[in-house]
């Protein structure tokens, strides 16, 4: 009976454990995901997960912390906009103004690809040049050498 | 022909004058989002053990100056902060300097050599310069007596946009 009771004991604390590190990891996998959105301050163009400065650990920790208080990845990036303005965000939001940033490098290299057509196609083709005749008696001695010629 | 040749010249010029005048500007200099907006709360502790809020302040103009002792820029500005602070503490104004990303004994070591005399504390763990959306150091921010932000400075001050500032925050 103590052998039973002990045995249901430890699964029930295996389980306990395993569901605690399973949203522990789920946790620090959000926080990571989040890290890398946040440009790290003090860096040129890191985010706060890659950057090894103590500005960046310290606003890790922060997210850590909101996240353990139950706020989502859009309220904690929220959080950082309205302290730090949109610039904090590496990926700048896809609305607005913003949209012209993405679509531009696109407009581009399209544009350019339909320059390039039009340039290369009103080209004009290089005309053919009339060849020589060649020398007949030229052109009899390579006869007569291809005839005697031996492997 | 002529026209062609004009648009592609005015374009270029207009892409290289876009792109020179970019180089001119500081990236992050930019207007703070949280100018004209209420001042984050906090609770600082300060060097000699005592503890302070933004809360008891209230109705107060307060000077916030982020600084840390291996800054440069900070050790520039220290004396006319303090003369800043010797001149205006009796019309009211708070002045607050919070340490940042230092370490306590050479942050103890600043204030003695520059006779800081205006309240001073530590945070330690960053989260009032992340509030308060610092990039580095110095950085100061001027409170009205409402509580707003009424202007944000990046980088080292100057004795003249001191005075400037404050009668603002005064007026």
């Amino acid at each position: 009976m103590a052998k039973r009771g002990f045995l249901i004991t430890a699964i029930s604390v295996t389980l306990v454990f395993a569901w605690y590190l399973t949203g522990w990891a789920a946790r620090d996998n959000e926080a990571r995901d989040i890290a890398t959105k946040i440009r790290c301050p003090v860096c040129a163009n890191l985010s706060i997960a890659d950057s090894p400065s103590d500005m960046a650990r310290q606003m890790r920790v922060v997210i850590g912390e909101k996240l353990a208080q139950g706020q989502n990845q859009e309220q904690i990036l929220a959080y950082f906009v309205s302290r730090y303005g949109e610039w904090i965000l590496l990926e700048p939001k896809k609305k607005g103004i913003n949209l012209l940033l993405w679509l531009l490098p696109f407009l581009g290299v399209g544009g350019a690809g339909l320059f390039a057509y039009l340039f290369l196609r009103r080209l004009p083709s290089p005309p053919a040049k009339p060849g020589k005749e060649p020398d007949p008696g030229y052109l009899s001695r390579v006869d007569k050498d291809l005839r005697n010629f031996k492997y | 022909m002529l026209w062609k040749k004009l648009t592609v010249v005015v374009g270029a010029v207009g892409i290289v004058a876009l792109l020179a005048y970019g180089l001119t500007r500081n990236p992050r200099d930019f207007p703070s989002p949280l100018v004209d907006h209420k001042a984050p709360e906090f609770s600082l502790t300060l060097f000699d053990g005592r503890k302070i809020t933004l809360e008891e302040l209230k109705g107060k103009p307060v000077v916030v100056n982020f600084w840390a002792s291996w800054c440069g820029p900070c050790r520039v500005e220290a004396p006319w902060l303090e003369a800043a602070w010797r001149k205006y503490k009796n019309r009211g104004v708070v002045f607050l300097g919070i340490n940042i990303q230092d370490r306590k004994a050479n942050a103890r070591a600043f204030i003695k050599e520059f006779g800081i005399t205006y309240l001073n504390g530590v945070d330690p763990k960053g989260k009032i310069s992340i509030d308060y959306g610092v990039y580095g150091v110095p950085e100061t921010f001027f409170l009205d007596r409402q509580g707003k932000i009424a202007y944000k400075h990046l980088g080292v001050t100057s004795p003249t946009l001191l005075e400037e500032k404050i009668e603002e925050i005064l007026s």
